[in-house]
């Protein structure tokens, strides 16, 4: 490979490095301001009533003054669709934090998927205590535990 | 109590533990009486299902005495046996008005997990994985059932606990498979996997009206337990190349429903197999999906194929060119218990369906290590280890 070709090489690959670098900074930066903006929404197989505005179950009810909220009909009844996002005022997150401990879009999912349980199954499941044999202490495990434990906040809704 | 724990990559011990409280109005508590092994066991065993923690107690599959029921329990009374479906379903959300119970919304307690793998959380199911929960299982004295009015259900007295036990999970999802495959009367169907889901689904099938059953495995003793129980025809991959040999056992066309009952860690002599246990060793894959490609090749333009063996990930080489060219319908799930145990055990009572013969190596739970090894190995011709607390 001549001069040239060395140089249109590494034009190439510096082009498409500059295109890898562009495309995860976009994506981080949406990611990012996703974190507490973007609407989260499930849906609720009850009847409209249930999620009237001075009728909302816990742990709706307590994180609301917290929260931009909005229903809508779901097509093919399937219930009511609940959406949720952080109000963008200074007391929201810590009121958030303080009610589940999580930061504000784990929070507003947590907050969304526990009120669809209660009014879908009447309470929030629990699964601790349980019983277990010995927890050996090791890296994997303790992986399995964090990702457990942010596991109700956490995914793609 | 003594409990069955996971203790690390194929590490199986009998432990004490805590006994189970119950935790939600709707949980139920049962006295276990009988559980068995499951092959899906063998991937949380082998390390190919990665949320297991070590002290974490397996089994799904069991049968047992009611012993305390949650103030907000109504249908389910101390003192019932009952059989339990593996995965947990609130039975109030969409899916499970649609019959999807695997699918619950409120079955599993960690769906950022499963969100996180597939797009979409599933339901859980117990003892198996905290992907799918973080349960405590069924191989311990006393297990704890959540929405046990919905997942729990009475056991007629004329049942034998050897049959009723397989209500539990293989023959629900063996039914599943045929049932949502598409079986009917006249149907052609070929069944990858002679355990005791392939069997079930074979037998499904027939009972379905089918017209044609083959059942594709390797062990003659499973291949031996479909000609006498479950009255369906063999097919021994190791003496036979399947896609030919089907073309002819079928007019040339193929089965009209391919059920593959198998799973993430298939087996079969070739070239293919090889290459996914080095992928799937490497963890370049996370699945061998030998038998689903198989199942897409034969079956016939226009037909269906229905997963019913677990998978976890990704896989690779996947003939997804035959999926679209040949008009294939493909569907999977995990097994929707719920909707199918109570006809089920109405079968098992009218001898229609009898599952005593899967229980080929019955022991106590302390034997619980032996059990499964024997399983794994399939050693002294093991189809199911089942376990008595």
């Amino acid at each position: 490979m001549g001069a040239a070709g060395r140089a249109a090489a590494l034009a190439g690959v510096a082009l498409a490095g500059v295109a890898t670098w562009r495309g995860v900074h976009a994506r981080l930066e949406r990611r990012r301001r996703d974190a507490g903006e973007r609407w989260r929404v499930v849906t609720v197989l009850a009847s409209p009533e249930r999620l009237a505005e001075d009728a909302y179950p816990e742990p709706l009810r307590s994180a609301a003054p917290a929260l931009e909220i909005r229903t809508a009909p779901a097509p093919g009844m399937r219930g009511i669709e609940l959406s949720a996002r952080m109000l963008p005022d200074a007391a929201a997150a810590p009121l958030l934090k303080r009610l589940t401990g999580m930061p504000p879009a784990d929070a507003v999912r947590t907050v969304l998927r526990d009120t669809k349980q209660v009014l879908e199954a009447g309470e929030v499941l629990r699964v601790d205590p349980r019983p277990h044999g010995h927890r050996a202490a090791t890296p994997f495990g303790a992986v399995v535990d964090g990702v457990e434990q942010a596991a109700k906040g956490k995914g793609i809704l | 109590m003594k409990a069955v724990t996971w203790q690390g990559v194929n590490k199986v011990g009998v432990e004490e533990v805590d006994e189970p409280t119950l935790l939600n109005e709707h949980d139920i508590l049962v006295k276990v009486t009988l559980t068995t092994t499951c092959g899906s066991d063998l991937h949380l065993l082998g390390g190919y299902i990665p949320t297991m923690r070590s002290g974490d107690v397996l089994g799904h599959e069991f049968l047992g005495e009611v012993v305390e029921v949650g103030r907000g329990v109504s249908r389910r009374k101390v003192g019932e046996r009952v059989v339990v479906s593996s995965f947990i379903a609130c039975g109030r959300c969409w899916y499970c008005e649609q019959g999807l119970f695997s699918l619950c919304d409120n079955g599993n307690p960690n769906p950022g997990i499963t969100e996180g793998l597939w797009g979409q959380s599933v339901g859980g199911c117990l003892g198996y994985s905290h992907a799918m929960g973080g349960y405590a299982g069924s191989h311990a004295e006393y297990v704890r059932v959540p929405y046990g009015d919905v997942g729990a259900f009475p056991v007629p007295d004329d049942v034998p606990d050897l049959r009723a036990l397989f209500a539990s999970d293989a023959a629900s999802t063996g039914w599943m498979g045929a049932d949502l495959g598409g079986v009917g009367p006249g149907s052609t169907v070929a069944v990858w996997g002679a355990g005791a889901v392939g069997q079930m689904a074979a037998r499904a099938s027939l009972l379905l009206g089918a017209e044609r059953v083959l059942v594709i495995d390797r062990l003659p003793e499973r291949l031996a337990q479909v000609r006498e129980h479950i009255g369906a025809e063999v097919l021994d991959y190791s003496e036979e190349d399947v896609l030919p040999a089907l073309r002819e056992l079928t007019g040339g066309r193929g089965p009209d429903v391919c059920i593959e009952a198998v799973g993430m860690e298939a087996h079969r002599p070739g070239l293919d197999y090889a290459y996914d246990q080095v992928k799937q060793q490497l963890r370049l894959q996370t699945d061998r999906p030998t038998a689903v490609r198989e199942a897409v090749m034969a079956a016939r333009k226009g037909g269906s194929v229905f997963v019913l063996g677990v998978f976890g990930g990704l896989v690779d080489k996947f003939p997804l060119g035959a999926v679209m060219n040949k008009g294939l319908t493909l569907r999977g799930a995990q097994m929707h218990g719920q909707r199918y145990i109570p006809m089920l055990l109405e079968r098992m009572q009218a001898g229609e369906l009898t599952t005593e013969h899967l229980a080929t190596h019955v022991m106590p739970l302390d034997e619980a290590a032996r059990g499964y090894e024997l399983f794994k190995s399939k050693g002294d011709g093991c189809v199911r280890s089942v376990f008595r607390p």
